[in-house]
């Protein structure tokens, strides 16, 4: 029984130093517009944004979601454009939702600190094939909004959002 | 000229009636959307579509203080650690459901927030205001269904 662990063990070990390389890599969107449809009642509400994915932009000229072996999110900062709307917000939990992929929820804040015009959310310890979201043409950007008070419109959240990955290729 | 004629209409006819029932399959779909009331009474779940799927999350709670705390309850049973400080208000139980006719929806989860479990979970609606929400571990068969009611009647 130790005999087969051990195999596995160094089967694991083998199988880790064929892969390629773990890089660290940090990209920010264009001015992104989370929109919330009103009126929004103080509670839970959701903002959308749906975010085309070019991978020769984020990741390089000639990068194919074939190339992408492992992908883990190790940082998600916000920084608002128009920082009024960011305070009123309560707590935010962001999550992403594409076509054939199940929704991940992948970091959140609660509560947001009072006036802040950039925040960092809490990134999840548990992630689960976020590579497939780089195969999609598009990726939805989902955050559930606690908000402070009742609105009569929309509410847009105008922001830019850094993204802090670890990328395994093969 | 007559049979061209003949022809032009059966496919016109032929598209309209299929687009008629793409609509109609649409709008089974969408019945989904709205708000929901489990049986046990203590929340509210509001379901809606973003992209091509069906969500739902919790948009009231009964109690939506920690009795112990004071403070608005938090998700303190997920086994991601991380995650526990997450607001119940507002949480996603209901993830990536599709419509499969006949006014079922699957290849979704549900989660409970009471153990931190995620089951497997089908929903059926029995009417236009009752839904039969099954969860489930493997098979279908070993499960517990649930009865949930929409909250503002749909007539």
């Amino acid at each position: 029984m130790k005999k087969r662990h051990i195999l596995y063990a160094l089967l694991l070990l083998v199988a880790a130093a064929c892969g390629g390389p773990t890089e660290s890599v940090e990209r920010q969107t264009e001015n992104l517009v989370l929109t919330a449809e009103g009126p929004l009642y103080d509670g839970s509400n959701t903002a959308t944004y749906t975010w085309p994915v070019d991978l020769n932009a984020l990741l390089g000229e000639g990068y194919t979601a074939a190339d992408i072996a492992k992908v883990r999110i190790t940082g998600i900062r916000i920084t608002a454009v128009n920082p009024d709307n960011l305070s009123l917000v309560n707590d935010i939990t962001f999550q992403l939702a594409g076509s054939g992929v199940a929704m991940q929820k992948v970091g959140f804040l609660n509560p947001l600190p009072a006036d802040a015009n950039s925040i960092e959310l809490v990134v999840a310890d548990e992630q689960e094939g976020l590579e497939a979201f780089f195969g999609l043409n598009e990726i939805t950007l989902v955050s559930d909004l606690n908000l402070t008070q009742e609105f009569e419109g929309n509410l847009e959240l105008n922001a830019q959002i850094t993204f802090n990955f670890d990328l395994k290729s093969k | 000229m007559k049979k061209t004629f003949a022809l032009l209409f059966a496919l016109t006819f032929a598209l309209f009636t299929q687009t008629d029932s793409l609509h109609s399959q649409d709008a089974q779909a969408d019945l989904l959307v709205g708000v929901w009331e489990p049986s046990h009474g203590k929340a509210r779940v509001k379901i809606d579509k973003i992209a091509d799927k069906y969500y739902g999350k919790i948009v009231w709670l009964k109690e939506p203080n920690d009795p112990e705390k004071g403070t608005p309850k938090v998700d303190k049973n997920n086994p991601d650690e991380s995650m526990r400080a997450v607001a119940l208000k507002g949480y996603r139980l209901l993830k990536d459901f599709t419509y499969q006719g006949k006014r079922e929806w699957a290849d979704g989860t549900i989660y409970d927030p009471e153990n931190g479990n995620t089951y497997s979970c089908v929903i059926k609606a029995t009417d236009d205001n009752t839904l039969d929400i099954r969860g489930y571990i493997g098979v279908k068969t070993f499960g517990r269904t649930d009865v949930w009611k929409r909250v503002a009647i749909k007539k």
